[in-house]
This record gives C-alpha cells, sequence and structure tokens, in this order.
C-alpha cells in the first residue's frame, strides 16, 4: 500500500515538473490567437496565473517531499529546484502582470509594429519556461539546452525597444553568452567523452551518474572540462571578469524583463554551476571547485563595488548590484558551510524579490524622469512619494541595511565563511560588501533628496506601484523575519546533506 | 576525421583572414558539410541514432548557410568594413590563442587524438573570430565555428554523443543564428552598416 502511494507521490512530482515547462509554453503560443492588445494582456494574465499555480505546486510538493527528492534522468526536483524556482516562479508572474504598462507606453519595437504585443509575450513566456525547465533539469546535458534556450528566447526581449542602444545591449547579449555557452558545451562533451564507455549515452550525464563515475575521468581532463564548464556558465551568469554583457542588457531591456533576467535567469544558471561542482568534484577534488567559485565571487564583488560609488542610471545601478550579489551567491556556494548555504537560500529569494521590485518601479519612474533612463535618479521623493517608496524598499533591500533580508543572509554567508575556514576570504568580502553598501546609501539619498533635474513636474498615474510595492514589501518583511530559523530548517538541512 | 579536423582548421583560419562576408560564409559552409561528410562515412560502424544526428548536421550546413547567404544580399555593405587589426595579426593571434588551447585541453581519450586538438583549436579560433571581426554576420559566423569544434568532438569520439544533446545543439544553433540576422538586419537598418564598432554607446 505504502509502495503505491510512494509510487503515485513521484509520479505526480514527474507530472507536475513537465507541466511547469509546458504550461507556459502553451500560454505563449495561446497569445498569439488573441486579436486586440486588451485580449492579448488578458490571455496573457492567465497565463501567467496558471503557470505560477502549476509552479507552487511543484515546490509545495518537493518541500514536503524534502527527504525523497525525485531525481530521474529527465527531472530533478529535489531542495536546491525547489528554492531557485521561487524566485523563477515569482518575479515571472509578477513580470507578466506588470508587462501592460510598459507596453503601452512604448512606441517603438524590435518586432513589426502590428505583431509587437503578441511577439514580446510569446518571447517572454517562452523564456520564462525555459527558466522555469532549468533548475530541474536532470541532467547535465539537458540543463545546457535550457540555458541555450532562454539565450534565444530573451535575446529579442533585450532589444524590444529596438533604438541603438538596446540594438547593441542584444546583440552583446546574444554574443557574449553564446560563445560562454559554447566554451561550457566543449567541456560537457569533454566530460562525456572521457567517462567510462558504459555510461556513453543520455544516462551518463545524470546528476547522480556523473557524481558517481566522475572520479573514473582522469584528473587533468576533468579539471579541463570543469574549468571549461565553469567559465562559460560564467559568462551567461555575468559573474566577473565574464559580466561586459550584463550591465548593457539589464539597463535596456523592458523592466519586466530586466527583473526576469537579474532574478532569475542568473540565479538559475548558478544552480547549474553548483550541481556541476557537486557531479565533478570526486574528480576535480572539494578544495578547487571551492575555491574557483570564491574566486569569481571576490572578483564579481571587487568589480561592482568601484560602479556602485558611481553617479550611475538607476537601472544600470541594478544591474551592477546584481553582478555584486551574484558574487554573494557565488561565495555562499564556495563556503559550503551550513550556515553559507542559509545564506545562499535567503540571498536567492530576498534579492529576487528586491531586485525584482526595483526594475518595476523604474516603469512609472522612467515616465516621470524620462532622461533617468542615461542619469541618476534626484529628487525623487519630492516628485513622487509611491515611486519614490519603491525605489527605497528596493535599494534599502539591495544595500543589506539592516533589517532587510540581504543583511541576514550576507551575515550567514560570512560567518559561513569564517565557520568553514576560509577566513580571508571572508573577510576581503565582508571588507567590499561594507563599501557596496556605503555606495548603495549614497545613491539611495541621492535619489530621494537630491536636486532635480527632471524639470517642471508631470502628472503621471503611478498608482499601480504602490500594490505592487506592499506586496514585495511583506515578502521581504516575512524572509527577513523567518531569517533567524533558515539555518535550523530542514530545507538547508536538505541542502547541506545534498551539497555534502 | 583526422584530415578532415585539420581541414575544417584551415576554413576556419581562412574566415580568420578573407575580407568579403560571402567568401566566409562559403569556407564556414564548406566546413559543416565536411563534417557532415565525415559523420556520415562513420555512420555504417555506429547506431541509427548517429546516422540521425549526421543528418542534422547536414541539415544545418545547408540551412544556416542559406539562410547567411540570403542576409548578406538583403544588407550591401555601402564600404568595405575595415579592420584596425591586418589580416596577418588576425591569422598570428588566431594561430597563437589556437595552438595555447590546444596544448592546454589534455587528451580525453576520444580515440582520435589529433581530431580532439583540432577540435579544441577550432573552438578557440571560432572565439577569436568573434572577438577579433568587426562585421556583425562575420561575429555569428564565428560562433559558428567554434559549435563546429563540438560537433567534431562528437563525430570523432568512439561512442558519439547523445542523440538529444546532438540535435538539442544543432536546433538551439540554428534559432541563434535566425536570430543573429534579425539583429544584423535591423542594425544594417539602424546604423547603415553591420559593422560592430558602431555598437559602442554603451559605457560607464
Amino acid at each position: 500500500m505504502r509502495l503505491r502511494s510512494e509510487g503515485c507521490a513521484i509520479s505526480a512530482l514527474h507530472t507536475l515538473g513537465l507541466a511547469v515547462v509546458a504550461v507556459p509554453v502553451v500560454a505563449g503560443g495561446a497569445t498569439q490567437l488573441a486579436r486586440t492588445s486588451r485580449a492579448v494582456d488578458t490571455v496573457a494574465a492567465i497565463g501567467a496565473l496558471a503557470s505560477a499555480g502549476v509552479g507552487v505546486a511543484l515546490v509545495l510538493a518537493t518541500l514536503l517531499r524534502l527527504d525523497e527528492p525525485l531525481r530521474t534522468g529527465v527531472v530533478t526536483v529535489d531542495a536546491a529546484s525547489a528554492v531557485f524556482l521561487v524566485p523563477i516562479i515569482v518575479v515571472g508572474a509578477a513580470s507578466a502582470l506588470l508587462s501592460p504598462p510598459y507596453l503601452n507606453d512604448s512606441k517603438r519595437s524590435f518586432f513589426p509594429a502590428a505583431q509587437a504585443r503578441r511577439l514580446y509575450y510569446l518571447a517572454f513566456f517562452w523564456f520564462w519556461a525555459a527558466l522555469l525547465a532549468v533548475p530541474i533539469a536532470g541532467n547535465l546535458g539537458e540543463a545546457w539546452l535550457f540555458v541555450e534556450a532562454t539565450t534565444a528566447a530573451s535575446a529579442m526581449l533585450v532589444a524590444y525597444s529596438g533604438g541603438r542602444h538596446a540594438l547593441e545591449a542584444g546583440w552583446k547579449y546574444l554574443v557574449l553568452t553564446t560563445a560562454g555557452l559554447t566554451v561550457a558545451l566543449t567541456g560537457i562533451v569533454i566530460v562525456y567523452v572521457a567517462a567510462p564507455a558504459k555510461h556513453h549515452n543520455l544516462g551518463g550525464l545524470d546528476w547522480t551518474t556523473l557524481s558517481a563515475t566522475s572520479h573514473d575521468v582522469p584528473h587533468r581532463t576533468a579539471l579541463a572540462a570543469f574549468v571549461l564548464i565553469i567559465v562559460g556558465l560564467a559568462a551567461k551568469i555575468g559573474w566577473a571578469p565574464v559580466h561586459n554583457w550584463l550591465p548593457d542588457a539589464h539597463s535596456e531591456a523592458p523592466p519586466p524583463v530586466s527583473a526576469l533576467l537579474s532574478a532569475a535567469l542568473l540565479p538559475a544558471v548558478v544552480l547549474v554551476v553548483w550541481r556541476t561542482t557537486r557531479a565533478l568534484d570526486p574528480a576535480v577534488g572539494t578544495a578547487t571547485t571551492h575555491h574557483l567559485l570564491i574566486g569569481f565571487g571576490l572578483l564579481s564583488l571587487a568589480v561592482a563595488v568601484p560602479f556602485l560609488w558611481r553617479p550611475l542610471a538607476f537601472k544600470r545601478l541594478l544591474a551592477y548590484s546584481s553582478l555584486e550579489h551574484m558574487g554573494v551567491i557565488a561565495l555562499g556556494i564556495g563556503f559550503g558551510s551550513r550556515l553559507a548555504l542559509a545564506g545562499v537560500v535567503l540571498h536567492v529569494v530576498g534579492h529576487a524579490l528586491a531586485k525584482a521590485l526595483g526594475f518595476y518601479a523604474s516603469i512609472p519612474l522612467l515616465r516621470l524622469q524620462p532622461r533617468s533612463i542615461s542619469r541618476p535618479v534626484r529628487g525623487l521623493a519630492r516628485l513622487d512619494p509611491r515611486v519614490a517608496a519603491a525605489l527605497a524598499i528596493s535599494l534599502v533591500s539591495l544595500s543589506g541595511l539592516p533589517p532587510s533580508p540581504l543583511f541576514f543572509s550576507e551575515l550567514f554567508v560570512l560567518l559561513g565563511g569564517f565557520v568553514s575556514g576560509s577566513t580571508v576570504a571572508a573577510s576581503l568580502a565582508a571588507g567590499l560588501l561594507a563599501l557596496g553598501f556605503l555606495g548603495l546609501v549614497h545613491a539611495l539619498i541621492e535619489a530621494m533628496a537630491g536636486r532635480s533635474t527632471a524639470g517642471p513636474r508631470v502628472r503621471i498615474p503611478t498608482r499601480q506601484i504602490a500594490p505592487v510595492t506592499i506586496v514585495f514589501l511583506i515578502g521581504l518583511v516575512a524572509l527577513a523575519a523567518g531569517a533567524i530559523a533558515v539555518p535550523h530548517s530542514s530545507l538547508v538541512e536538505a541542502l547541506s546533506r545534498w551539497a555534502g | 576525421m583526422t584530415v578532415i579536423a585539420w581541414a575544417c582548421v584551415g576554413c576556419a583560419l581562412a574566415v580568420v583572414f578573407v575580407r568579403r562576408r560571402s567568401t566566409a560564409i562559403g569556407f564556414v559552409t564548406l566546413q559543416s558539410l565536411l563534417l557532415a561528410a565525415a559523420a556520415f562515412a562513420r555512420a555504417p560502424s555506429r547506431s541509427p541514432e548517429f546516422l540521425v544526428a549526421s543528418g542534422a548536421l547536414l541539415l544545418k550546413a545547408l540551412a544556416v548557410g542559406a539562410l547567411l547567404v540570403w542576409s548578406v544580399r538583403r544588407t550591401r555593405e555601402p564600404h568595405p568594413i575595415v579592420n584596425d587589426v591586418s589580416p596577418i595579426i588576425r591569422l598570428s593571434l588566431a594561430l597563437v590563442v589556437a595552438f595555447v588551447a590546444a596544448a592546454t585541453v589534455p587528451g580525453f581519450d576520444s580515440g582520435a587524438p589529433s581530431a580532439e586538438h583540432a577540435a579544441i583549436a577550432l573552438v578557440a579560433i571560432g572565439i577569436t573570430i568573434t572577438a577579433l571581426r568587426h562585421a556583425t554576420l562575420l561575429q555569428a559566423l564565428g560562433l559558428l565555428v567554434a559549435e563546429n569544434g563540438v560537433a567534431t568532438i562528437a563525430t570523432a569520439a568512439r561512442g558519439g554523443v547523445p542523440l538529444l544533446i546532438e540535435l538539442g545543439a544543432v536546433f538551439d544553433l540554428m534559432i541563434i543564428v535566425a536570430i543573429a540576422t534579425a539583429f544584423h538586419s535591423r542594425i544594417f537598418g539602424e546604423f547603415g552598416s553591420g559593422d560592430a564598432t558602431a555598437l559602442r554607446g554603451l559605457r560607464d
């Protein structure tokens, strides 16, 4: 009887895993059937809610079975999937629902005018579907295919506005990330070919099989393949020094797409790196894999911090903040202690909420201060309190000011670093994070109280941002309130067991 | 396989050197066709899946070549795109990068050690083409050359590569090239040229 119910549970989890990808694909197709702009928006909203519903069901089902994760060759649903699915689901749904205000304002597009709105949603939903597939991919090859699919689906979204800068950003994103992913594929094929012959089928790239057999791959070959895979994927994550596309794409993409890029895409690819690290640890050596991640983390922080001190356009500031925060996640995974992993869990979700809110605030901001597309925001508190509140909550959270959940997550990551014996790296990271904090606080003060250069005040309806701000604020407060309990949670327990 | 792999490296070096986009497309198409031919030649001793993968390589060679030629015809450059790095220096750099990459990556027991070096050299030359060439279409060709390097490993290796990965990579690549040509057309329309040096407006 127990076996039968166990079989049903596994089958349900497997079906949910497939449905979470299929529903947004169908939703994207359905938007092509609608005739008017309003109808397209309605179909997109229904599709977004349906996709989010299936996603939430999958996360809940996963959390209920933390001790018995599903790991087939096709689908992997475990504690790590649950953590990384949350931002993709939340930010994907919010971005779909908040796209109409942006689309109503946009005057030109990469796509032909008559189909621009429909094609936007088609690319958006397929991008979202590919993103949802990444954390549950059952093997390394499949994960690579889905990451590559995110590039195909999102490049034209980055260039959606069709302007010169948007084309530049979209082209850089397409070329640099594809080049990186080709390097990663080279590493994947090398690992596959070098593995024992009995594993020469798709199953040979299963996360579990790879972990069990990688010690048979000669050390030097495994190391070369590992470096190729991680450096290639780093180009997609935007870790320094292969981050050149990131500030341009984040600043030029439509804000709902920027939110999805920063809050969902980057962490999703980090999970592929993490799983690869786990799988190749036996061949490469834990110390080497962890040192590489810590190196990427510190370098990303060191490159991001000087830019956080410069007077940048708001979306560009958020982009460099993404570089900083992906560095923190790399450090957490590299340190590897339970406390650091708790920090990673909190950071992935907290960063997603705070960053997405910042990008959503930029939709009305660009109407209030059109020059903020290329110049720093100034004097927003006097100009529009609603937009100012959204922007302030985002920047306060991203800076790590207590009681932001990112304060706790960064604290956990740093303490986790000291616990794991990485004293020098943790100390350096603490110094860089303190500098980054000061830079963002300075930007916040200027944005709120600085002298406005916006010219005469214009009346623009900004009411829509208020409910979004409240919802995201509740999420951030809840996360901060529960932060202390995270290191002792069964989720982090399961994650530490998996991460070894 | 070894001869074909090194012939592919020769085609890649030609793409580093030549000025005309159509000539470069010709070399990359030839490279892709050579790989497809090598795959078909090995298919009788392999699984039926390998035959399907060989067909996919042939389809990619023809479809991508046709798409790129069509794109060049639609976007005639008013003036040749001038590259500030001379062809000889580009070629020398590509050779150095290819040599270093092939020497650095250790053998991985594919059964064709020389083809392994050629494959790694192809990936390195492809990335170098993308970095050094200024025409947007030539940058896209660099990605194709690098992907052909991966296809060389997949073709040379004893057991091949799983069909799903092979087909998925070919399909993804075709979509990426289609998107790259769409970008090229829009860039040409906006800037009056497919010169990537015009894409330098975003700086901090």
